[in-house]
């Protein structure tokens, strides 16, 4: 066994168990194209290595010449892959000359196999012996090739490039990769334009590239070693902010919980999955998790998920869960979408709080509002009862005389038909009559949640003012509304805005009623302000709102009148607030007061 | 049941109900007049037409209460019962206060309503007759010279013939066919005759 074997296989081991290890990195992270670039220069390294082993045992020039001229492809593919390599790795250099080189070595390459014996030799007479650390090996007799200045020109390229690049990424602070990097490539091509230049004029028996790749690799194994380190020091560190992190998430009773989309797992921390009562270790599908979800909010939470990941909105969702105890919890979660280059979505990740207490207050709250509401309708109506007792009386009253008159129409001989049938068609009318005026009263007794639908304006306030009508005669005032025709509906509930409206004009017939003279007339105006909002202005030329009250006007408990609760306008701005909507107070230029109202247009329903 | 040449003049704003009693009265053996409002009633009505009024008191334009008003104030007034459709008792005692035959509610049984017309009629006619008589001596009244009106005041105050020739600077024989000459035309044999005449006619003694 000779050194000159060992020191070669060596190399060749080397640069070929390293490019083993950069291919296998690469496989797993299939972006990091700089690990593949490197694993194939020492792929080429390794090559090289035991062609030079063959090459200083040739024993014809013709097989010298053969040998060479395939080693010309193995120190192409290095070089090119140097170059990307280094593009890559310091994310430096200048892409043309990367190019031009790349170019350049194909060329020689085209060149190696057109001549022969190859591009480094015109021809190669003979084969010398050498002895080289006590053994006999061969070397060239012959003429170089001329094409060896391409050669000589790709290696200054090489060497411009990899000092650009190098001085690139110093200046951007990768100071420990350029030089050690930069320095071991720059000496290898200096080393390797001297031992090819030994080598043509025989002194040398190749051109020992397997050696001058060496430091290269070694440069390279360093920096490996140094990541594993970082790698090792950093997964420490993860343990150790995990650990952190849960205990903070436990402490705050805080939910952590991953969906991975691609594979169609979910992963929840202890808390989250203590909550319903799953095991910490199971990782169940997406359809499987969402059988824990109250059947009413699936659909909708279903439906959410969808829409994040096709949209660019972070996820938001409220649902029910069955918990561990089988009681009703409310959940609420939010999360962000993990997206690869193309925008697919990988994972969804997010975090979730246990909200049931909050809304059970929040429920709580809204039965008070609910019942209150109710009971300021039922004040507002009662100040209409007497205007309405008397609505009612009319047609009652022509029911009741129209049935005495048939009673004596029917005494008479004989009983005039005609004339009961007349009768009979009018006390028909005068009862649906009556029946329209508790009709319309009955709902505004009623207990009622939110029930949004769309309305039109114009209709609403007719409705109101069917109800107001006698009040509005008896205290002589007149209800007028303004609006443009086919203006847009709005989103709301109707009995709540018809209570607004009523309160608000009840307001006002009051107001008009302190001013005693002037005119009485109420204006309701109604017109698209923007996009989303119409505005109801109801404007009176009554005594106005004194300016000191206009800040607290809305506040509860705050009443101008010696009979008044002080609940109806808090009640309406409870009321337009839950539509999504604003109330205000003003004062008119020219007397009088005006509410504004601005509700939210209603949309097509579209799916949540 | 109404006398001859007595009218039900209802008035009312609800078209319904006017119909309804309108029937109701007529069946009744009432004759009816039906008006919308008050201000029709007062532009189209027959002055002079006996009966009563039937006023609804909340109507749109003028009211129930200032239609009365009106009425009262002109020289054929009629009794005006009012209907209402709720009752409220301020509006109810005040309508009383101010004249009214009755104030009902719409719904008020029909022997309350008969009787409050019944009523109404019956108060009209003696208003009428009343009026009747009045104006029939007021025309009597109206055929005295200015001297027999002189005398007659004095007669009233009752002075004798000789008392009364002396205040008014004439002899007593004058005096005496004064007197017997507007006996005659107040067709009275006696002086009792002659001052319960006078004060029906509304006549005061210094007059």
């Amino acid at each position: 066994m000779s050194w000159i074997t060992v020191i070669w296989s060596i190399a060749a081991g080397v640069s070929l168990t390293l490019a083993a290890v950069h291919i296998l990195v690469w496989v797993r992270k299939r972006n990091a194209l700089g690990h593949l670039f490197f694993s194939v220069s020492a792929m080429a390294a390794g090559v090289i290595a035991m062609q030079e082993l063959a090459l200083m045992h040739a024993q014809t020039p013709a097989e010298y010449g053969a040998i060479l001229r395939w080693m010309h492809v193995s120190a192409a593919a290095m070089v090119i892959s140097i170059v990307w390599f280094i593009r890559c790795h310091l994310r430096a250099g200048r892409i043309w000359l990367a190019w031009l080189i790349t170019g350049l070595r194909i060329a020689i390459l085209i060149l190696n196999f057109s001549l022969s014996p190859n591009a480094s030799f015109e021809e190669i007479h003979a084969l010398k012996e050498v002895s080289f650390l006590g053994e006999t090996l061969s070397s060239p007799v012959g003429s170089g090739s001329a094409w060896r200045v391409l050669i000589h020109l790709s290696s200054v390229l090489l060497l411009v490039y990899t000092l650009d690049a190098g001085v690139a990424a110093w200046k951007r602070g990768r100071s420990r990769q350029a030089l050690l990097l930069g320095s071991s490539i720059l000496a290898g091509i200096i080393l390797a334009a001297i031992f090819s230049g030994l080598m043509v004029r025989g002194i040398l028996p190749g051109p020992f590239i397997a050696l001058i790749y060496l430091p290269f690799v070694f440069a390279m194994a360093f920096e490996l070693s140094l990541d594993l380190i970082r790698s090792n020091q950093l997964s420490g560190e993860l343990l150790q902010s995990e650990k952190r992190m849960s205990l903070a998430a436990r402490a705050a009773d805080l939910g952590l919980w991953e969906w991975n989309v691609v594979g169609d797992e979910v992963w929840t921390n202890d808390v989250g999955s203590n909550r319903v009562g799953a095991s910490g270790s199971d990782r169940p599908s997406l359809e499987r998790y969402l059988a824990l979800v109250h059947p009413d909010d699936r659909d909708r939470l279903r439906a959410t998920l969808h829409h994040t990941l096709e949209g660019s909105e972070d996820f938001q969702a409220e649902f029910r869960m069955t918990g561990a105890d089988g009681a009703e919890r409310w959940i609420a979660a939010r999360g962000q979408v993990e997206r690869d280059e193309q925008w697919k979505p990988l994972l969804l990740r997010g975090v979730s709080v246990d909200i049931t207490a909050r809304k059970q207050i929040e429920l709580e709250l809204q039965n008070h509002r609910k019942e209150l509401a109710l009971v300021q309708r039922v004040s507002a109506m009662g100040q209409l009862s007497l205007a309405m007792a008397h609505e009612l009386n009319q047609p009652l009253g022509a029911i009741l005389r129209n049935a005495e008159a048939g009673e004596l129409f029917l005494g008479q001989e004989p009983p005039d038909l005609g004339e009961l049938r007349e009768i009979l068609t009018d006390i028909q009318n005068d009862g649906k009559r009556a029946a329209e005026v508790i009709n319309r009263t009955r709902s505004l007794l009623q207990h009622r949640n939110l029930r949004f639908e769309a309305i039109e304006l114009q209709e609403l306030i007719e409705q109101v003012a069917a109800l107001l009508n006698m009040e509005m005669q008896v205290r002589q005032a007149t209800l007028r509304s303004v609006m443009p025709h086919g203006l847009t509906k709005v989103r709301g509930d109707r009995i709540h805005l018809q209570q607004v409206l009523l309160n608000l004009i009840l307001n006002s017939l009051d107001a008009l009623d302190a001013r005693k003279n002037g005119t009485r007339c109420i204006e309701i105006h109604a017109d698209q302000v923007n996009d989303g909002m119409i505005e109801l202005a109801v404007k009176d030329t009554g005594t106005g709102i004194d300016p000191e009250q206009l800040p607290h006007l809305f506040d509860p408990f705050l009443t101008t009148k010696p009979d008044g609760m002080g609940i109806g306008l808090a009640i309406s701005k409870t009321i337009i607030e839950a539509h999504g909507g604003r109330i205000r107070a003003e004062n008119n230029a020219d007397g009088g007061a005006c509410i504004r109202i601005e509700l939210p247009v209603a949309r097509e329903e579209t799916a949540v | 049941m109404s006398k001859p040449g007595q009218k039900v003049f209802i008035v009312d704003d609800d078209a319904s109900f006017l119909k309804g009693i309108e029937r109701l009265l007529r069946s009744s053996g009432y004759a009816t007049e039906c008006f919308g409002s008050a201000s029709e009633f007062l532009a189209r009505r027959t002055h002079g037409a006996a009966g009563c009024v039937l006023a609804d008191l909340r109507m749109p334009g003028m009211d129930g209460m200032a239609l009365q008003a009106t009425l009262a104030q002109s020289a054929d007034p009629l009794p005006v019962v009012f209907l209402t459709g709720h009752g409220d008792v301020p509006t109810g005692v005040e309508a009383m206060r101010r004249g009214a035959e009755d104030f009902l509610v719409k719904t008020a049984p029909k022997e309350l309503l008969l009787a409050a017309i019944e009523r109404a009629l019956a108060r009209d006619a003696r208003e009428n007759t009343a009026r009747t008589r009045r104006r029939q001596l007021q025309s009597h009244f109206e055929k005295l010279t200015p001297r027999e009106h002189q005398v007659l005041s004095q007669v009233m105050l009752g002075r004798r013939n000789k008392q009364i020739a002396t205040d008014m600077g004439i002899d007593e024989r004058s005096v005496k066919r004064h007197r017997t000459n507007l006996m005659r035309k107040l067709e009275v044999t006696s002086v009792a005759e002659l001052v319960q005449l006078a004060i029906e006619a509304g006549l005061r003694a210094a007059g």
